[in-house]
């Protein structure tokens, strides 16, 4: 079982929007995914129309007294399950500091899912907190959506270096252009430039379509309504690197 | 990856009138279904796809008793088991049915069958058709919570027929109280039933599945004597006509062992019952019958090499050895094979069938011997044979000569013959008594002559392989092991008889004959 994170302590940038049409690669190729919605606000959740509430909320799953298995909902997708997102996850901060080894607290609640799932996708709230270095800890790649702008290549050499300096096990960190506007200067240069200073950037980018503001109205993966569109092509380019870059096992494809 | 060819027991099934006035099912299914669920859930066909089916499993129901369902769906080219419930795959190509288990590739599902199915052929038994349609079952926020798989189904192969719609329920993950309050809903708004009959259970339960038995009476005490016998006769009859185009097609070794055996019934008790029928009948067809032991006498000897020829392989020094002597066995098996279908195929056997039949239903039709009853007959003859029994097996000391022990065990076959004919009139613990007595005496009568027909045939072949030219020293070397080893056989067969007879045919089975059918 890998995990992947969908991160970025900014808000609004794609991170959402890449775990849904990235887990849904995922099982799409047959592989057992299951996508985690942390986020309090439930965007994730509600994309894939599932009611965000878990019994017992973050205190009773972080606490360990209710099993993750049981919270689990299949999605409409054959092998894509999702662990909704609830409101108590606001607080899941204080939750995982009554724990054993806090920053290690998500990781060992996952490691019971190894058998049922290949692949868990965390969607994840915009902070730097407690449940991001848990994420980070927990994942075998980070990836991180960012808009070409000067400031969040900034943030992402930031995260770069707090990630370089994580005691113990340390995810895989890679970077990917978001909301890229082609005709925009500003962000030609930096797509151009940047993954060539900068190993950990994919010259990977998802370009801004109203396409992906669609998925919000239908509620599905982009890549389940519109395979076809520039942005579902660069999700599936994305998709195609993490399999590399984690060394994923060949899958079977779902037959329908 | 499953292929999602679920033969899960499903939730609901519903009867196949409920449908049939509708030329769409599908659409039929939907209305249905909406209706039910409506208004807290929406249905939407979601995908459908057809499954071709060929069920398969030996003749006589080996796998369906060690509780193992096999298809093979040749448009995937997959072998399917499903066993308790539990679903195995394995890919196949090109495969031709009947086969044996043990000439298909081994694989998850083969490795599964081929020791329940033994040395009998896989068959298809039925082929059918399923036509399933899932439905998706939403909730108010448009969440599939529920999926239907409504499967229409067919049997096409050996007749068509409609089969009752199945209806699963798929539960998915995280929505088990959503299916339970569909399920609640169908059952109370439908005519859909539970169910918990599998698939396979389903089409083997179908009338058209049935097979077809020659109607017969069963023997009873007081029926006229030649009624009887003519009706035990018939059964026989039925036994060669379900099993000669097996043994034409050469689809398993077991069809000629069993028709075999309904030919030396046939032939026993026209030997010892033959005087009950009209004048000259057991006569006239005693001979035909004798003919048809011969004639299928050289295909059966060679089967039994070839069955046993592993084991006896294991046996000597070098077992390679035995590879030209093998070879050389299934090339005459071949050729007896053949003569043998050609006798099957003549017109001397189909005469000597109908004719047959023919003359046991006039038996049937006007039985004569209103004086002597079923079980008269029973007793008087029980007792003569087993009479027989006992003289034959007080002449024999430990070295007189074979013959004599031979002509005990057919006296023992003709007991135990003579009363599989009257078992219906005979009392059941008495029954088992006196079977226990004879089968242990059998099985070393059995022994016995196994080893001498055996040493001698093993010389035979030998010989005749020398004069082909077929084979070289070793072969021959590691014959004669084997050949060895059954005189060894023998010889220890008939000391353990001399020294038993009383414990077989003594005074206490006497007291068992006595009491097996009451006059
Ligand atoms: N490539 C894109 N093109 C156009 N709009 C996008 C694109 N990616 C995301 N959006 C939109 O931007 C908003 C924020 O995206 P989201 O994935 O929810 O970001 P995050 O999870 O980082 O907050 C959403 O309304 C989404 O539809
Ligand atoms: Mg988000």
């Amino acid at each position: 079982m890998k995990v992947i994170a969908s991160y970025n302590l900014k808000g609004g940038v794609g991170k959402t929007t890449a775990a849904v049409n990235l887990a849904y690669l995922s099982a799409r190729q047959g592989r057992r995914t299951l996508l985690w919605d942390l986020d309090p606000q439930g965007a994730a959740t509600y994309l894939f129309r599932v009611k965000p509430r878990v019994k017992g909320g973050s205190p009773k799953l972080v606490g360990g007294s209710r099993p993750m298995l049981d919270a689990i909902k299949a999605t409409d997708f054959e092998h894509l399950d999702l662990l909704p997102a609830d409101f108590t996850y606001r607080h899941m901060d204080i939750d995982l500091n009554e724990r054993p080894k806090p920053q290690r607290t998500l990781r060992r609640l996952l490691s019971p899912l190894s058998a049922e799932f290949d692949v868990v996708m965390l969607d994840t709230p915009p902070s730097l907190s407690l449940v991001s270095e848990n994420v980070l800890r927990a994942s075998d790649l980070v990836l991180v959506p960012l808009i070409p702008t000067v400031l969040s290549v900034r943030t992402f050499e930031q995260l770069a270096t707090f990630t370089r300096e994580l005691k113990g096990r340390k995810p895989k960190l890679r970077g990917y252009f978001s909301m890229l506007d082609r005709r925009r200067k500003l962000h030609q240069e930096i797509l151009a430039e940047l993954p060539q200073e900068n190993r950990q950037v994919s010259s990977i980018a998802i370009p801004s379509a109203s396409a992906v503001e669609q998925m919000t109205v239908r509620r599905e993966p982009l890549v389940a309504f519109s395979a076809k569109s520039p942005a579902a092509q660069a999700f599936g380019q994305l998709w195609d690197e993490a399999v590399r870059l984690l060394d994923l096992p060949e899958a079977t494809p779902s037959s329908n | 990856m499953p292929l999602h060819v679920s033969f899960d027991p499903p939730i609901l099934t519903l009867d196949a009138s409920d449908t049939e006035s509708s030329t769409t099912p599908a659409a039929a299914a939907q209305d249905l279904l909406r209706a039910a669920l409506a208004p807290r859930f929406a249905v939407d066909v979601e995908r459908s796809r057809v499954e071709v089916l060929t069920h398969l499993d030996t003749v006589d129901g080996r796998l369906h008793q060690a509780g193992i369902d096999l298809a093979h769906l040749p448009r995937r080219r997959r072998l399917v088991a499903i066993v308790a419930g539990v679903q195995t795959d394995q890919q196949v190509t090109g495969v031709r049915w009947p086969a044996l288990a043990t000439d298909l590739p081994a694989g998850a599902v083969i490795d599964l069958v081929r020791k329940p199915a033994w040395i009998r052929a896989l068959i298809p038994y039925a082929s059918t058709e399923a036509d399933t349609t899932t439905f998706a079952v939403r909730n108010s926020d448009g969440k599939i919570v529920v999926r239907i798989h409504w499967t229409a189904a067919f049997l096409t192969q050996p007749a068509s027929v409609r089969i009752a719609a199945r209806v699963g329920i798929e539960a998915l993950r995280g929505y088990r109280s959503e299916a339970d309050q569909v399920r609640a809903a169908l059952l109370e708004t439908t005519s859909l039933v539970p169910s918990v009959e599998s698939w396979f259970d389903t089409v083997r339960t179908l009338p058209a599945l049935r097979p077809k038995v020659a109607e017969r009476f069963g023997m009873q005490p007081d029926q006229a004597a030649d009624f009887a016998v003519a009706d035990a006769l018939l059964g026989y009859l039925a036994e060669l006509d379900a099993t000669v185009d097996g043994i034409i097609a050469d689809i398993d070794t077991e069809y000629l062992h069993d028709f075999r055996v309904a030919v030396r019934r046939t032939r026993t008790v026209l030997k010892l019952l033959g005087d009950v029928l009209p004048p000259g009948l057991a006569g006239r067809t005693a001979p035909e019958f004798r003919w048809l032991g011969d004639v299928t006498t050289p295909t059966r000897d060679l089967d039994v090499y070839l069955l046993e020829l592993d084991d006896l392989a294991a046996t000597v020094t070098h077992p390679d050895d035995l590879s030209a002597f093998g070879a050389y066995v299934r090339e005459r098996r071949a050729s007896a094979q053949r003569e043998l279908a050609k006798a099957l195929k003549s017109k001397r056997y189909t005469d000597l069938v109908e004719s047959w039949r023919a003359a046991l239903a006039e038996v049937i039709a006007h039985p004569s011997h209103a004086e002597q009853t079923a079980s008269d007959l029973a007793v008087e003859r029980l007792h003569k044979v087993f009479a027989k029994c006992q003289k034959r097996s007080r002449k024999i000391t430990a070295d007189s000569h074979s013959e004599l022990v031979h002509d005990l065990r057919k006296a023992c076959k003709e007991m135990r013959y003579l009363m599989e004919v009257f078992k219906p009139l005979c009392d059941k613990r008495a029954y088992k008594n006196v079977i226990a007595d004879f089968k242990e005496l059998q099985d070393l009568l059995g022994e016995f002559q196994d080893g001498e027909v055996q040493a001698a045939a093993l010389r035979q072949f030998a010989h005749e392989m020398v004069q082909a030219g077929k084979v070289d020293a070793n072969a021959i070397l590691a014959m004669g092991e084997l050949s060895g080893k059954f005189e060894a056989r023998q010889r220890a067969a008939r000391e353990t008889l001399t020294e038993h007879h009383e414990n077989y045919l003594g005074r206490k089975a006497a007291a068992h004959v006595d009491r097996l059918v009451r006059k």
